[in-house]
């Protein structure tokens, strides 16, 4: 019933965080061989991890990152080495297990590399998938990864509990202002509208033309307006005016989810963060000459940017084959053992001129 | 002293950080820094972890102590090294960018006259905060003494509702003021759109990451045995922040 309760509240306010106590969490009966998971604080992902789980036998850290998801705490710098080394320090681990190896989720390979938590606190760090569904089949495939496991799905379920939870946000934000302009029957459309266009957004982004999504919001829009307008019929009488405000309505509706939409997608970097917090933006790309080849920038990936190109029989090298579909999440940016992978809107390091692709 | 969230906004922009550390402890934060330095003899090896843009460490070095400073954030760091320099007491300051939590692994047992933890405590979980703790016992020399400056308050459910009414404007218009200056555009429209826009939200983060402050009592509850609170110095308007020395007990 409070599970519920509470999956019900942060659907509907995913847009701030939600702490938990960061906590050694043990799942089964693990033995001193077990593997140890590391997560964040966010009491909807430790909830959908124990449920992800329930069969298998090991320990789970939450690590204090403030109560945000990996991915967005991560990027955004609230889960860190330092929350590792203190959830490590704190649960006791040491003393549980033999090894010091740890689990990390792969969506927060943009804040933690293994080699500065080996520096630090002496435990490895391998990479897992990235979604939780897909951990047990990893542990007993001997911890090998699939590249389906390394890359970011969205799947219909997802869209429609994100289109909600941007939904949430959305009438969060901005329900005052036609409650204060039109009064609560403005405010009960706006709600529906918002829902609708966003709903429709989410589902159907790929086939609707165009490239900016506030431009596809005006084709939600459309949509939405016949879908709405039997719904405020029902209350009032349609006249001109009526409609003329429900269309006012729900053109501000959908424009704003079409604003808000980078931000809700794992494939869009959030424009809102470079607006409001500075965030710069990335361009990412790979200088052959220093690129070893190791895949590890493949692997961290998660919108799966890069290509192999095989440049002499015994060598092999990466290139970015597709930066139009970079998230700039810097993921490959922290984890390049040689620093071969480069942000070319930073100043350019001298001597690294030839860049490929 | 305060919510997870509000130190990032903080932290975001260290520059601002003093005068956010100076707005959310109503300006007592230099009252209580020179208490600490007056407690610090010439000539002792004091450790400041939290040291934050490194007034603390560079008043105390100025005064003739030998610092090691750590802190979190690499910026923090940057800060207090770039202080400590300025000032010409790069010798005297020594800056790490770790956290309180590899202390452990970091310093030696008994090496420390002095360890300070001011506006630290009530950033940790409780499992860091006796952790932490116990780890302080152990870096102190025998007779050494821990400076710990915190904003606490009563134990008792009645007063501490008291004390959390009272002060909650206080830390609400310090999370709004920081968060409303941490935005990185420089539009003044766009700042007062964003803030209007935004205030909902922040409200609730706000409330969902609510101030943490420790009651006093908890604190000399979770001290170990070696340690033992010898004098505590209250500051302001009831005495909301305050200065415990704590002593290492000898033997």
């Amino acid at each position: 019933m409070r599970s519920v309760l509470l999956d019900v509240l942060q659907l509907f306010f995913r847009m701030v965080p939600h702490p938990t106590r960061p906590r050694l969490i043990v799942i089964g009966k693990p033995g001193r061989g077990s593997p140890v998971l590391v997560t964040t604080n966010s009491s909807l992902t430790v909830r959908r991890l124990e449920g992800a789980l329930r069969s298998e036998s090991l320990y789970l850290l939450v690590a204090p990152a403030g109560g945000i998801n990996v991915w967005c705490g991560s990027v955004g710098g609230h889960f860190t080495i330092e929350g590792i080394i203190s959830i490590i320090k704190t649960s006791g681990i040491q003393q549980l297990v033999d090894h010091r190896r740890l689990i990390l989720p792969q969506l927060c390979a943009p804040a933690i590399t293994s080699k500065e938590l080996i520096k630090r606190v002496g435990w490895s760090a391998q990479f897992g998938p990235v979604r939780a569904a897909d951990i047990p089949a990893y542990l007993r495939n001997g911890r090998k990864l699939t590249p389906a496991m390394t890359e970011i799905q969205y799947s219909i379920n997802d869209r429609v509990e994100m289109s909600i939870a941007m939904s949430g946000s959305i009438i969060v934000r901005f329900s005052i202002f036609p409650l204060f302009l039109w009064g609560i029957g403005a405010l009960l459309q706006f709600v529906a509208a918002v829902f609708c266009s966003s709903i429709l957004l989410h589902v159907l982004n790929e086939r609707i033309p165009g490239s900016a999504n506030t431009r596809k919001s005006f084709y939600t829009c459309a949509v939405s307006l016949p879908l709405l307008a039997p719904l405020a019929w029902s209350v009032n009488p349609l006249s001109l005016s009526h409609l003329l405000s429900l269309a006012t309505i729900t053109l501000g509706a959908s424009y704003l989810a079409g604003s808000a939409y980078s931000g809700y997608t794992p494939f869009k970097q959030c424009s809102y963060s470079k607006q409001v917090f500075g965030y710069k933006p990335l361009k990412i790309d790979i200088v052959a000459d220093d690129c070893t080849g190791c895949t590890l920038c493949e692997w961290v990936c998660p919108v799966n940017c890069f290509d192999p190109v095989v440049l002499q029989p015994t060598r092999k090298v990466f290139v970015m084959a597709r930066a139009a579909d970079c998230v700039e999440c810097a993921a490959c940016l922290v984890q390049c053992p040689t620093n071969a992978v480069v942000d070319l809107f930073a100043d350019a390091a001298p001597g690294r001129t030839a860049c490929c692709s | 002293m305060s919510s997870i969230v509000l130190m990032r906004a903080f932290e975001n922009i260290p520059g601002r950080y003093d005068l956010g550390m100076r707005l959310i402890t109503l300006g007592l934060i230099d009252f209580v820094h020179k208490k600490i330095a007056e407690s610090v003899p010439q000539g002792w090896d004091v450790l400041d972890i939290g040291c934050g843009t490194g007034k603390l460490s560079v008043l105390l070095a100025n005064r003739g102590a030998t610092v090691t400073a750590i802190d979190k954030c690499p910026r923090m760091a940057e800060m207090t090294s770039a202080r400590a320099s300025s000032e010409g007491l790069s010798k005297s300051v020594s800056v790490h960018q770790k956290t309180a939590m590899e202390a452990d692994t970091s310093f030696e047992n008994a090496q420390f006259e002095a360890v300070i933890l001011s506006l630290v405590i009530s950033e940790l979980t409780i499992d860091e905060r006796n952790w932490v703790l116990r780890q302080c016992e152990r870096i102190l020399k025998p007779c050494g003494i821990l400076l710990l400056a915190d904003e606490f308050c009563p134990e008792s459910f009645i007063k501490r509702m008291a004390f959390l009414v009272l002060r909650f404007p206080f830390h609400l218009a310090a999370y709004l003021y920081t968060q409303i200056k941490s935005m990185m555009t420089s539009n003044i429209w766009w700042k007062l759109y964003y803030a209007l826009v935004e205030l909902p939200l922040m409200l609730i983060s706000f409330l969902v990451g609510a101030p943490m402050t420790v009651p006093l009592e908890q604190i000399e509850k979770s001290l170990p045995t070696g340690l033992r609170v010898a004098e505590a110095v209250a500051f302001g308007v009831g005495g909301s922040i305050r200065l415990l020395k704590i002593e290492k007990i000898q033997g």
